[in-house]
């Protein structure tokens, strides 16, 4: 997993292009990525920088529950989507609404994950276990503030992951996610573990074992205030990967809870600082 | 082309035997990613010929919108006939979705021209996408997309292109699909050189294997 993200990292100092971009910072910008990691070889979480899951996983888990309002993550001390939330915590219909309750022609909501775990039951060679987010009707108006698209009904950002394709083979479940924008430094790392958190659910719940996560990207970008740590974080010696214990097995996929979450053997170097683009 | 065939001879050492929807079987990878510089050439397999004019009618009869085979069959294009239904509809695939996705306000998103549009006026934008995967109306189509959405980029006077497939038959599609790809961007710009096609799934159809 560290050498893969290494490998990314070099990829972009060597070959980034020079972009300029919404939060008028900066990237060095490269198109089109994509690494494998195979989950029988331990929890993808990065073992070259210290990696807090605890925001990741809450995520995950209010995305699950269709939450799209930042209620439930502050109540358990999470910020990360605060600043494109309303004063009310509104975020508009963004991935927890997609996922969960897609507007169908006749008013019915579609519910993906419940009908993704469904499918691969039933029919896991299907090549359609699919669950999407990017909805055009309710993409954001990128004239106005994120605050104001949540207000009109609109989504606060347009989704960077857009796309989770499941496959299944030899008793594995394989996921794949495309991301249209990956902030390497900041983003993708997490990304990356949330991905394998998903996978692994999704697997118990279906009798498998999980398989490879593969993640890929569209623009995958380094901010030019982020050079400095990337080199760093080149400089150490990846560890052996830590790895996930689930333990219970929930009545569904909606049922999971933080605690049934351990992650065992993370080792990591040191925490590395950088400041987040707005 | 070489990608090409390093990708058939991976499906073929390395796929995993799956059933499938037409019971004929295949082998299959999960995951793998083609780029191609168009500086080099236009992507047109070289180890076996392709019919150009299906691939150039399909991609035009898109872009206007459509979703009945009329017009493909007034040029001589059959590829759509299995599917649809007696009076040539295949409901609301990609055309539709490309041209016409709906909004609950019943108007509809032309993306097509929204994307041309956003590649002049924000190059640099990270969201340059057009989909036709609509979770509402993939019951009613005729056949789910396999080439879901793609991503356009540009940098340095450059325009790529990122496509997603869900799904491929290597064999047969996949030459075809990646000139869809190629078409369609040169279709809407002139200093167009998308780079990227890009796949969720490979399979080898197992009769050719």
């Amino acid at each position: 997993m560290d050498q893969q993200y290494l490998g990314l990292l070099r990829d972009i100092l060597a070959h980034g292009v020079k972009r300029g971009d919404r939060t008028g910072t900066g990237t060095l910008s490269v198109f089109g990525r994509m690494y494998r990691h195979d989950l029988g070889d331990g929890f993808p979480l990065l073992t070259t920088k210290k990696l807090h899951i605890k925001s990741i996983l809450h995520e995950l888990l209010w995305f699950l529950q269709g939450g799209t309002n930042t209620k439930y993550l502050k109540d358990n001390g999470v910020s990360i989507w605060d600043e494109w939330a309303t004063e009310t915590g509104d975020l508009g219909p963004i991935y927890g609404a997609q996922w969960r309750a897609w507007p169908g022609r006749d008013g019915q909501p579609i519910d993906q994950v419940l009908a993704l775990v469904d499918g691969i039951r039933r029919n896991p060679n299907s090549r359609r276990h699919i669950i999407n987010a990017w909805n055009v009707a309710y993409l954001p108006d990128e004239r106005q503030k994120p605050q104001d698209n949540a207000k009109d009904g609109r989504m606060a950002l347009p989704p960077c992951h857009v796309m989770y394709q499941f496959y299944v083979a030899d008793g594995r479940l394989s996921c794949m996610l495309t991301q249209r924008s990956g902030d390497v430094l900041l983003g993708v790392p997490y990304n990356g573990a949330s991905v394998a958190f998903l996978t692994h659910m999704v697997a118990q719940q279906c009798d498998l074992e999980p398989g490879d996560i593969v993640h890929s990207f569209g623009d995958l970008h380094l901010y030019l205030n982020h050079v400095e740590q990337a080199k760093l974080q080149l400089t150490r010696d990846p560890r052996p990967l830590p790895r996930l214990q689930l333990k219970r097995k929930p009545e569904s996929i909606l049922d999971y809870r933080f605690e049934d979450f351990e992650v065992i053997g993370y080792d990591p170097h040191p925490h590395i600082p950088a400041p987040i683009a707005v | 082309m070489r990608q090409y065939l390093e990708l058939m001879r991976h499906v073929l050492e390395r796929g995993a035997e799956k059933a499938d929807r037409t019971g004929t079987g295949t082998r299959s990878v999960f995951g793998w990613q083609m780029r191609f510089d168009l500086d080099e050439g236009f992507p047109l397999v070289t180890t076996k010929k392709l019919h150009l004019r299906s691939i150039v009618h399909e991609l035009l009869w898109f872009l206007q919108g459509s979703t009945n085979v009329k017009y493909l069959r007034e040029h001589g294009v059959t590829i759509w006939d299995e599917w649809a239904d007696a009076n040539g509809e295949l409901g609301p695939v990609y055309g539709y979705q490309w041209r016409h996705w709906p909004t609950p306000d019943g108007g509809h998103v032309d993306q097509i021209s929204d994307v041309v549009e956003r590649i002049r006026r924000d190059p640099d934008s990270r969201r340059l996408i057009v989909s036709a995967w609509n979770v509402a109306d993939v019951p009613k189509m005729a056949l789910a997309p396999c080439h879901a959405f793609f991503q356009f980029y540009v940098a340095g006077g450059r325009l790529s292109c990122q496509m997603y497939q869900r799904s491929a038959d290597i064999f047969l599609g996949v030459p075809f699909f990646w000139h869809i790809r190629k078409l369609s961007s040169k279709a809407i710009s002139r200093i167009i050189k998308p780079k990227n096609v890009f796949f969720g799934r490979q399979y080898l159809q197992e009769q050719y294997a």
